[in-house]
């Protein structure tokens, strides 16, 4: 059962008409229409996909790609310029946290107020009041205006009475981004709660860990249009490889009096495409493409990880005579880095050939920048958990006191 | 099923009604915020009224004396009153209601014609304690009411449909015109003057008479008196002035419908 079909859905911003704030603009413009069609903008165009009941589908794109229009339009806040859109089931749409929360009113009247926006009925409202409270830790300050409310206080209230929404298709827009870790963790929690029990779900974020964790269907869209749909795998994958692929290291200025010369390095993902993405859970390979003018006994290839402090992770290094036994001018060397190994965070290369005596050859320090990102490790809520991967071992020694 | 905005407008009365409990909670919402960090609070709903009516009885009694028909003044104005401050209170409140909460236009669904709607009806709160002064008054005064005092309530239906109408009107163009800001309180000011609020239609010739009830206020403000205290009253100007509400109602209805598919855009 499709739980929501969008046909060709279009929509079309008229940015000279939208500014026309004032009375005059306005009748100005009536006399001149049309005439400012440069500035307009196609937000969707021609999106086309079904979404099957109890999926939740990811929505990913850069900012700008239609995100947030398209979660507009199918929480009727917008209308489309051209194309439908048909929804089985109430909707309850989260684009916001706290969406008409007043400063002046107490949580205890913000909740049934902001639960009755969210298109909550009052008795569902009364049903659901005590688990909304206790979810938001906030029991204490219930009658106090949400204007003495610290930020974090305010956001745990907000999320509360949205994760207690029980429309049969939810629509979410980047809300987890607020708190704590812990209270982060809880709401993430709580979405999958929300996707296993069969509920569609159409979520938001720019976390592609947590979308990877909860979500089993990816869309991605690019300036408007659907680029991509399918399991949030394939649509995460396809969004690193198409970021920003222009990492490339080219030597552009040739040192001829060089022995060994390394003229490209780039990062290719295990599809062997360029990328400076991969997900945490990705085999990835460093290549480079190396000149020599005659064979030198000795040299060796180095190749290093540098964090974002330009630290290193790690060193590691390779006799060129291992990699060609016969002399070759030109060689292509790949090094592959295992997958579940480098933690998700910044990174770059330092690559060296080096005699033996330790004379540099050629040496290239923080080049190809790349990223490591998290697809939804059991570790994602955590924004850096440092620059390696481990299983670790827990073990019970005893359960009092150490006997 | 979401589709582009089509070219008529369609109300939805079942969905209307669906959201009822919104409607409920905002307007308990506005009557609440109202007067939250105010000094003297629900006062205010009592001295406008009071201060406005002694200023007029001052005015109007020593300075120009109108016939209104053996009714006390301070009643004849204080009546006009309770019901123009609400006419004039709830469209400055509607006007507003969408710049107010602009959050709620651009991150939640609900039928838009609840916002200023509910600023209306939360306004109507001063309108009772304006009642109450006037039955405070009517007895200081040993006003009998006459049987026809049972319509007066349909007289003040038709102020807040009045009221409504020009809200949800006002609350739309403002959303599109920030240029409502500034004409609106001068259009209220024209519109006072322009009603029978401080004088009688008596002092009026028979042909503007009918020229004034095109101003449904004249209707509303002359049909509740005339409940009240049992003075004779037009029955012409009354129609005239039914017959002019009904249409501005509609077409204040039919130009925030073709304006509210863009609120979110352009708000």
């Amino acid at each position: 059962m499709q739980a929501i079909s969008v046909e060709n859905l279009s929509k079309l911003y008229y940015f000279g008409d939208a500014r026309g704030y004032s009375l005059r603009e306005s009748i100005t413009g009536f006399f001149k229409r049309s005439a400012d069609e440069k500035h307009d903008l196609w937000a969707l165009r021609d999106v086309s996909f079904e979404v099957s009941q109890g999926d939740t589908v990811g929505i990913i794109g850069n900012n700008g790609a239609g995100k947030s229009t398209l979660l507009k339009i199918l929480s009727r806040i917008t209308k489309p310029t051209t194309g439908t859109a048909k929804i089985h089931g109430r909707v309850g749409s989260l684009l916001e946290v706290g969406t008409g929360f007043h400063n002046e009113l107490s949580g205890r009247e913000n909740i049934v107020l902001n639960g009755a926006i969210l298109g909550m009925k009052r008795t569902e409202i009364a049903k659901k009041f005590d688990e909304i409270v206790e979810f938001s830790e906030i029991e204490k300050f219930l009658d106090t205006p949400v204007k003495h409310y610290s930020s974090g206080m305010y956001m745990r209230l907000a999320f509360a009475i949205a994760a207690h929404l029980e429309p049969e298709v939810l629509i979410v827009d980047e809300v987890l981004a607020v708190g704590d870790i812990n209270f982060q963790r809880k709401c993430l929690g709580k979405m999958g709660e929300v996707s296993r029990s069969g509920r569609t779900v159409l979520f938001v974020s720019h976390n592609l860990g947590s979308l990877g964790q909860i979500c089993n269907k990816g869309l991605l869209l690019d300036g408007g249009r659907m680029t991509a749909y399918g399991s949030i795998e394939e649509t995460i994958g396809k969004y690193l490889s198409s970021a920003e692929t222009e990492r490339k290291f080219m030597l552009d200025e040739p040192d001829e009096s060089r022995e060994m010369q390394i003229d490209e390095v780039f990062i290719t993902n295990a599809e062997g495409l360029l990328t400076s993405e991969v997900a945490h859970d990705e085999d990835f390979f460093l290549e480079f493409k190396t000149r020599a003018k005659r064979k030198r006994r000795g040299a060796m290839f180095c190749v290093a990880l540098l964090n974002k402090n330009r630290e290193r992770v790690f060193t590691e290094h390779k006799l060129v005579g291992d990699l060609m036994p016969e002399y070759a001018d030109r060689v292509h060397v790949r090094f592959a880095i295992p997958r579940n190994f480098i933690a998700p965070n910044k990174y770059s290369f330092l690559v060296q050939i080096f005699l033996p005596d330790g004379e540099l050859i050629h040496n290239l320090f923080d080049i190809c920048p790349f990223g490591i990102t998290d697809t939804g490790s059991e570790l994602s809520a955590y924004k850096d958990y440092g620059f390696v991967q481990i299983k670790g071992d827990w073990q019970r020694i005893s359960t009092d006191g150490g006997n | 099923m979401i589709k582009p905005a089509g070219r008529w407008f369609e109300l939805n009365f079942a969905e209307l009604w669906a959201y009822r409990e919104l409607l409920y909670f905002l307007t308990w919402r506005d009557l609440k915020i109202r007067y939250k960090q105010t000094a003297i609070g629900i006062a205010w709903a009592v001295l406008q009224p009071v201060v406005t009516t002694a200023l007029f009885t001052i005015l109007f009694s020593t300075l120009a004396r109108f016939d209104t028909q053996n009714v006390p003044y301070p009643l004849f104005a204080l009546s006009g009153l309770i019901i123009w401050l609400f006419v004039h209170t709830s469209i400055s409140m509607a006007s507003s209601s969408f710049v107010n909460n602009t959050n709620l236009v651009t991150k939640v669904y609900f039928p838009r014609l609840i916002v200023p709607v509910a600023a209306t009806l939360a306004t109507l709160f001063d309108l009772i304690f304006g009642i109450g002064l006037l039955i405070i008054l009517m007895l200081y005064f040993g006003i009998v009411p006459t049987p026809m005092i049972l319509l007066a309530p349909v007289f003040i239906f038709l102020a807040l449909v009045q009221a409504a109408a020009f809200g949800t009107l006002f609350s739309a163009l403002n959303v599109r015109f920030r240029d409502v800001k500034f004409a609106l309180p001068f259009l209220l000011q024209i519109w006072m003057i322009a009603s029978p609020l401080f004088y009688p239609t008596t002092i009026l010739s028979e042909k503007w008479k009918l020229v004034f009830a095109l101003n449904p206020l004249t209707g509303i403000l002359e049909g509740f008196r005339s409940t009240l205290f049992g003075t004779s009253v037009d029955w012409r100007v009354i129609g005239i002035s039914c017959v002019s509400l009904l249409l501005l109602a509609l077409v204040s209805l039919f130009i925030f419908k073709k304006m509210e598919d863009d609120f979110a855009d352009i708000i």
